[in-house]
């Protein structure tokens, strides 16, 4: 069910906001987007030919999995002084475009955006990017609009990063 | 060939505990380390159980090297190189699937699960009728392969001893990974594949014995929880074991570190599994073994890990390869290991604590390679390279324990350096051609 153009604005601004939370690592108000019930994951994606196609990304199987509270634990170690991979800190910048939104029952609305992730670190002239579709669901809260869920599908089955100390 | 004083100032250095860091970044001595090493070794490619029926394969690699790992219709395991006997190219290009046979794009030959050419398309047109030898243009077995405990190993070099001699006493450190339960290990999942700038042997060497590092590495995630030791040095007062291919670590005193956080029933089934000799460490303040190294390039780690407040820590297990793909450059595949056995509540649990903790987002992890990669892109320097490291930890300051149970030597604390030592006196007497 399409939305009207104004709550695609709404919408669209609150992604936006979201990323620029992740880029300033602004970590805990980011945490805060969340829902209490959230699932952050990201199944691990596998080659495999276009007649097992539906076995590629590992439902149950991911780089992240998270509830609510792992991604707080995530978070609180990024706030240490000793969080290694995060010191300095990574410079980010979460491109997202094509957003899709579709109305669900209960005030849901799944979203589907594309992200080019942007990663630099130190002193280093090169950069990784990382590209994904990151499917979500959002409602209201209190007015306030908060994240449920969000599904990142990797466009790489072998991660061309050092790690994923960073969200996407 | 290589340059002849590449290798003996390396070896004098090793011999006095020293060593010189452009090892972790030389292009030269990578070119060996695959003609020599990784050529010559018994190297880790996949678990049975991730190919559990007929037709089910992975592709996996041995440095630069791809093979086809797959289960024939008769339950064989066979390991093959993925290349087509005419052009070479890839005749598999996937991670992981099922198939009746492998047909190459290319020109069409067609080879059976365990390798056999089985089809030539106009073979009797271009070659003649019977002209071509099928039995000798399969594809090409790796010289060596076996099998143990559902790890799938292949060595290059056919006078290669068994793997079985190989892992030799290594086995009764590696029972306390495989043989915690009567089904044994599954994957779960597939495993997890990530490149990192930091070469393969800083990464073995921190899991074969660097005990040390965990209290400033770690830091941040004992502080945030999700490791549950009473203090970053829970590896201190533990015990190192070196042997001429193995190290390995044990905590000791943490509490928790003595079950790893293993549920009752599973520690009960442990020491119905274990011989009395393994069983007398569990009795001992000795905690199950943390992380170990097999030369070259397979690691363990088994620890507990926090995920939720709602319940208590999980064990999770990982087993890893630090696939080298050029000087300073790794590839690492990282497998979470549960017991088949297990109830799937705590396959979960163990999931999460691995996911929180190692592989690519986890926490320990993300920490490891900051530092691996920190010193492999200065060990280029020509300054650098020559730096000196200093390996001398324990060296004249402990014994081995003399009413230690196990084979090899081990020593009353895993804040020291013996199974590092050994790791790169085997690494250097390969090089040597030892």
């Amino acid at each position: 069910m399409s939305v009207t153009d104004s709550l695609f604005r709404e919408i669209e601004a609150f992604i936006y906001h979201e990323a620029e939370l992740l880029d300033n690592h602004q970590h805990n108000e980011w945490l805060d987007l969340w829902d209490e019930q959230a699932s952050y994951r990201m199944p691990v994606r596998v080659t495999h030919t276009k007649r097992q196609k539906d076995q590629e990304f590992q439902e149950k199987f991911g780089h992240f999995d998270e509830t609510k509270e792992m991604l707080g634990m995530r978070v609180k170690r990024l706030c240490t002084s000793t969080a290694w991979a995060e010191e300095p800190q990574s410079r980010t910048r979460h491109f997202v475009s094509n957003l899709r939104i579709n109305a669900v029952d209960n005030g849901q609305y799944e979203l589907k955006t594309n992200l080019m992730l942007y990663r630099n670190r130190l002193d280093d002239a090169g950069h990784d990017l990382l590209s994904a579709e990151r499917h979500d669901v959002i409602h209201q809260v209190g007015g306030e609009w908060r994240l449920l869920k969000r599904t990142i599908y990797m466009d790489q089955a072998t991660l061309g990063t050092l790690n994923l100390s960073i969200f996407l | 060939m290589s340059n002849p004083n590449l290798i003996p100032p390396i070896a004098e250095a090793i011999n006095k505990g020293q060593l010189p860091l452009g090892v972790f970044n030389s292009p030269e001595l990578f070119e060996l380390e695959k003609e020599l090493l990784f050529a010559k070794s018994w190297n880790f490619l996949a678990h049975e159980s991730e190919i559990p029926n007929a037709g089910d394969y992975v592709q996996r690699y041995i440095a630069d090297d791809s093979f086809i790992v797959s289960r024939d219709k008769e339950n064989t395991v066979h390991v093959v190189l993925n290349a087509c006997r005419h052009r070479g190219r890839k005749v598999c290009s996937v991670e992981k699937g099922n198939a009746r046979n492998f047909s190459c794009p290319y020109h069409g030959w067609v080879y059976d699960l365990d390798g056999k050419l089985i089809d030539v398309p106009y073979e009797e047109e271009g070659y003649g009728k019977n002209a071509l030898n099928h039995d000798e243009l399969g594809l090409m077995p790796a010289p060596k392969m076996g099998i143990w405990r559902g790890m799938i190993f292949a060595n290059l070099d056919a006078n290669a001893e068994s793997l079985d001699d190989y892992l030799g006493d290594a086995k009764w450190y590696m029972d306390f990974y495989t043989n915690k339960s009567e089904a044994g290990l599954e994957v779960y999942g597939v495993p997890q594949r990530w490149v990192v700038d930091a070469d393969w042997k800083l990464a073995a060497d921190n899991f074969v014995g660097d005990g040390y590092h965990t209290f400033i590495t770690h830091a941040s995630t004992i502080q945030a929880g999700m490791l549950p030791a009473q203090s970053g040095d829970f590896l201190l007062d533990g015990v190192q074991v070196a042997l001429e291919h193995f190290g390995i670590g044990f905590a000791r005193q943490d509490p928790l570190f003595n079950s790893l956080a293993y549920p009752p029933p599973m520690m009960a089934a442990m020491r119905q599994r274990f011989n009395p000799e393994q069983v007398s460490l569990m009795d001992n303040g000795v905690s199950l073994p943390t992380h170990a190294n097999l030369f070259p390039n397979l690691s363990f780690l088994n620890a507990p890990g926090t995920y939720t407040s709602m319940a208590p820590p999980a064990p999770y297990m990982t087993f890893r390869i630090w696939r080298p793909l050029a000087a300073g450059k790794t590839e690492i595949w990282s497998w979470c290991m549960v017991e088949k056995d297990a109830p799937e509540e705590f396959k979960q649990a163990s999931y999460k604590a691995y996911l929180i903790s190692f592989g690519t987002s986890g926490t320990l992890e993300q920490d490891d390679a900051e530092n691996w990669s920190q010193i492999t892109l200065p060990a280029k320097g020509t300054m650098a390279s020559k730096l000196s490291l200093n390996y001398s930890m324990g060296d004249g300051l402990l014994e081995p324990m003399d009413d230690w149970p196990g084979p090899g030597n081990a020593y009353p604390l895993d804040f020291t350096e013996f199974a590092q030592r050994a790791f790169w006196k085997k690494w250097i007497s390969t090089l040597e051609g030892k």
